[in-house]
């Protein structure tokens, strides 16, 4: 009852991207190449809620699909249920293209952990934008320098330090799992809820090394406070060149987070094309690139095949490694 | 140096206070809406921010975070609907007061108590950011876990008339806490199926439940035509001096609460303001007045979550890693501009970081005068007969619930929320600690948990860490502080005292 | 607000109702107690029933609501004895008016049934123009008319446009 008066200034704030949206939305059709596609505007559906990564990199698709493919879009966030509440809503809307997921990595383990009541073969992955890798972190002042004196420590002392990350189950723990299995070593696992508080741990030295994205403690390890021993990319990340990879030192390990975009299973190939036509030019323009390097994320720009091979095979890798600690049965 | 000057020059230009004033308005209305927290704000701010530049964004935000503070504690006193988490301590004083036909006065206390804290809070982050960091790092998980334990300790003192009535919705409370995805295991519990349980009970939809809808169930019983005393002209925010000088020790208590507990990434608002009300109880001469409209049962709990917008933006700008789901909203607007925060933020950035220090004071400020703007809509908000003010507070609770994560399932919930809270308020059980525990119990199972996973399993751990030894030790003070009183007050008087707890036999 | 209502409670009784007030609250505080029991057993049984930990050191995910729940079945019991006792521990007073709370509590659950069909804005107008029809009050259809579109108008255009939230 009191915000009537405040509309103008909500109006601002609050319908910013609507109006935008509304106002490209009849330029549109006019310069797509794909003609067909979309004849109304495209909804994309964010499966975390505003503010956090996965919504700014939505926001930031939407805001690109409307001025480099001329698109009209919504973004819609469905957060809840370990993803599962984003995906029933595109589950719930017809195949046609008009509902796109906005999805992470994480949906091989939701689905390996039985939370997200759906498979793989439900969506049509269209493309992984982003990533992430991990990285196995120290304070400065440890006595480790490289992942070999970290692995060695921990073969002599099983479970003599402290390790964690950000939640249990998920991608950084399975990196370590990785890690275990090359260095033959034991470690338990701490984690933790929000990806901050370990760097806190780190720095309180309430954890001795942490499985962790670089870019969550970045201040401090560019200040070199934290110390990354090793990182999970294939090859050295653009952002990190001091940084050394796994794989160089002896341990064959590669793995990342993804951010990207999928389907309804079912969709016609012919709005998957102009969906995919689309993607290209976001990917293609200097805006992208910029907000690529601002937000220190790699651009795997996986194809439908190659997208949905990776995720079969890190749905079956992650299985075997929930199986393995005791997260399925 | 430099940095100071421009920064002042950013905050007192045109665009400067423009921006400050919108989002002290924006934040009120949007802290007074049941379901729309200040973090929601933020998010529906960030595209208006990308034309902004890195100073006027972050004035904004952090406008519009701290008189989202404020603004729950309206609906809070005029509705018995906290608007936001952190100001449901408020609504029990708060609403008392305003039935009580003294709603000005209780806004005003709001206002103040929020001003009050907000500038205190501002200036420990201007002052004293790398010392309060670096104790912020000294928390591990047995840390958090003590200080969850110290606030359930105050369980006993929210209780009302019948301890075992209070115990048993502190049970109730925490085994609502526990639904949901195991924090360490990672299996489901007691959801059913039901994956929109996956993230626990939304704990917004149990607040606005149990306190709103329960609230606006009781008003359909009441026969009178019109809201019974609410006819209190609402004109003035100052407080009176007689009132200055009953709340300013609450209000500085609460401050202080709110920012050391603000500092500390997962505590925040929704606890510092039970912390701070019952520390203010135990210190008040009458903490019987507490639960039937004490002004300082409003001055301590506001003071203390507007105090912990500054201990939020602590962590944020002394190591670049946010406390708060709000601050991480303001890493991401942040980064938006290509900047990243952290410490090196003070050489890279200095107008910024100096801007954002003193544009969290002054926003503050700006907060109390945009509040007193808004009276004249409350008083008439007040003279609304009873019949619209009951319908609002149940079609506001439907909306909020619904914002939460736009899902109907929340909704339902919360409606179910509802007669729960509204056959507890019949056979006098109170509300209260369900909330208490609901915000603790994630808290100190988790770090619980945590803390024995990194100890493999021993439990010296909270024992030997000096943080949840001092915090353990309070709670056990403040748990037998007022049994022993009572042991003594029994001894003096015989049995005057079973009288007036446990009521007539 | 509750603490209010329970402290308000107190002051009644010892004001000057002892004397009939136990026989009245008796029933109603032995069902709660019985209620109270019953949720607590009942979560003790589903606690039990929950996986052991797999980490180093870890009690478990059943640990915590196991002590709650037999906490929680301690203090119920405790209550029970205290209202078999005759302990009044507060209580309605007044008559329940089921009709009128269950009539807008079950308006309310329509208006969300409802929004799958005509949507959430116009159903909840509607439901709070009708919900008002419930209260005493002089010009009742004017009331709930104005009540009706008033929150139409706020949920459309504030909830649904402004803060674009996706309102069925």
């Amino acid at each position: 009852m009191s915000i009537t008066k405040k509309t103008f200034g909500a109006r601002m704030a609050g319908a910013a991207v609507g109006l935008a949206l509304a106002l490209s939305g009849f330029a549109a059709p006019a310069n797509s190449l794909a003609a067909e596609f979309p004849e109304k505007p495209v909804t994309l559906v964010v499966w975390a809620g505003a503010g956090g990564v996965l919504d700014t990199y939505g926001r930031k698709l939407a805001e690109l699909l409307e001025k480099e493919a001329g698109w009209s879009v919504k973004v819609d966030n469905r957060p809840g249920g370990s993803g599962a509440v984003g995906v029933s809503q595109i589950m719930t809307q017809p195949a046609d293209g008009y509902n796109i997921l906005v999805l992470t990595g994480t949906l091989t383990f939701g689905i390996a952990q039985g939370l997200i009541p759906f498979e793989l073969e439900d969506l049509r992955l269209l493309r992984a934008m982003q990533s992430e890798p991990s990285s196995l972190a120290v304070l400065s002042d440890s006595q480790f320098k490289t992942v070999d004196d970290f692995t060695k420590y921990m073969k002599d002392k099983p479970n003599g330090l402290k390790v964690g990350g950000h939640a249990p189950g998920g991608f950084h723990q399975y990196m370590l799992y990785q890690l275990m299995k090359k260095g033959d070593f034991e470690s338990g696992w701490i984690p933790h809820d929000a990806s901050g508080k370990v760097t806190l741990g780190l720095l309180g030295k309430h954890l001795d090394a942490a499985m962790m994205t670089p870019s969550t403690g970045l201040a401090q390890v560019k200040s070199g406070e934290i110390k990354l021993l090793g990182v999970s990319t294939d090859e050295r990340s653009a952002f990190l060149p001091d940084v050394p990879t796994f794989k160089e030192q002896g341990y064959d390990i590669e793995g990342a987070i993804w951010r990207g975009i999928a389907v309804k299973a079912g969709t016609p190939d012919d709005a998957v094309g102009a969906i995919q036509a689309a993607v290209d030019k976001v990917t293609a323009s200097e805006d992208w690139k910029k907000f690529q390097i601002e937000q220190f994320q790699d651009s795997p720009d996986w194809k439908e095949e190659e997208f949905t091979k990776r995720a079969q095979s890190d749905l079956a890798n992650q299985l075997e490694f929930l199986k393995a600690n005791g997260y399925v049965e | 140096m430099d940095g100071i000057l421009q920064s002042l020059g950013v905050i007192f230009s045109l665009s400067g206070v423009t921006v400050l004033v919108t989002g002290a308005l924006l934040g009120i209305v949007i802290g007074a809406l049941p379901g729309l927290g200040p973090s929601i704000g933020l998010s529906l701010l960030i595209p208006f921010t990308y034309n902004l530049g890195p100073e006027l964004s972050m004035l904004l935000m952090i406008s519009l975070y701290t008189s989202a503070e404020y603004g729950g504690s309206i609906s809070a006193i005029l509705l018995s609907t906290p608007g936001t988490a952190a100001a449901a301590a408020t609504a029990i004083d708060g609403y008392s007061m305003a039935r009580q036909g003294k709603a000005n006065e209780a806004i005003s206390i709001s206002l103040t108590a929020s001003t009050v804290g907000g500038v205190l809070g501002g200036l420990a982050l201007l002052l004293l950011a790398m010392p309060l960091a670096s104790l912020a790092l000294k928390f591990g998980p047995a840390g958090y876990f003590a200080v969850g334990v110290f606030g359930l300790s105050s369980v006993a003192a929210l209780s009302g008339g019948s301890l075992v009535k209070g115990l048993a919705c502190a049970a109730f409370g925490l085994a609502l806490a526990t639904v949901g995805i195991d924090p360490i295991a990672g299996t489901p519990r007691f959801t059913f199926g039901l994956f929109q349980l996956y993230e626990g009970v939304p704990f917004l939809a149990a607040l606005i439940g149990l306190f709103a809808v329960s609230e606006a169930l009781a008003m359909v019983e009441s026969r009178m035509a019109s809201a019974p005393s609410i006819k209190d002209k609402v004109g003035h925010v100052f407080m009176s001096a007689a009132l200055w000088k009953e709340t300013w020790r609450s209000m500085l208590s609460g401050s202080v609460i709110g920012t050391l507990l603000g500092i500390l990434p997962g505590v925040g608002g929704n606890i510092a303001c039970w912390v701070a009300r019952d520390y203010a109880r135990a210190r008040d001469r009458h903490p019987e007045e507490f639960g039937n409209g004490s002004a300082n049962g409003i001055a301590a709990p506001e003071a203390a979550n507007n105090a912990t917008v500054g201990g939020a933006l602590v962590p944020l700008l002394a190591l670049g890693v946010p406390g708060s789901p709000t601050t991480a909203i303001m890493v991401g607007a942040l980064i938006m501009h290509g900047l990243h925060p952290g410490p090196q933020l003070f050489n890279e950035a200095p107008s910024l970081v100096y801007a954002i220090l003193f544009g969290t004071i002054i926003a503050s400020l700006v907060q109390y005068a945009a509040g007193s703007l808004f009276l004249p809509l409350m008083a008439r908000v007040m003279r609304l007969p009873d019949a619209v003010i009951a319908v609002g507070i149940m079609a506001f609770a439907v909306l909020g619930a619904f914002a939460i994560r736009n899902l109907m399932f929340d909704v339902y919930l919360m409606l179910g929320f509802g007669v729960v809270g509204y056959l507890m308020k019949k056979l006098r059980f109170p509300v209260a600690p369900v909330i208490l525990a609901m915000v603790l119990g994630y808290l100190v199972e988790s770090n619980y948990r945590t803390a024995l996973v990194s100890s493999q399993g021993d439990y010296t751990i909270f024992v030997t860490d000096p943080i949840s030894l001092i915090f353990l030790s309070l709670s056990l003070v403040s748990l037998l502080t007022p049994l022993w009183r009572r042991i003594q007050a029994r001894r003096a008087s015989s049995r005057t005292e079973e009288t007036a707890d446990c009521t007539v036999r | 607000m509750s603490g209010h209502a329970s402290g308000a409670s107190v002051h009644d009784l010892s004001a000057g109702r002892g004397g009939e007030a136990p026989h009245r609250h008796y029933w109603q505080n032995l069902v709660a107690a019985l209620v109270c029991i019953g949720w607590n057993v009942g979560f003790l049984l589903l606690s039990l029933g929950l996986p052991a930990g797999h980490s180093r050191g870890d009690v478990g995910p059943g640990s915590l609501p196991i002590q709650v729940a037999v906490f929680g079945t301690v203090v119920s019991a405790v209550y029970l004895v205290q209202v078999l006792r005759g302990v009044d521990l507060g209580g309605t007073h007044g008559r329940v008016d089921i009709a009128r709370v269950s009539g807008l509590m079950a308006l309310f659950v329509a208006v969300c049934l409802g929004a799958n069909w005509i949507g959430l804005a116009l159903c909840l107008g509607i439901g709070a123009g009708v919900a008002t029809l419930l209260f005493p009050g002089e010009k009742p259809l004017v009331r709930a008319a104005a009540t009706g579109a008033g929150f139409w108008a706020i949920a459309y255009l504030v909830f649904g446009k402004l803060l674009a939230l996706p309102l069925p």
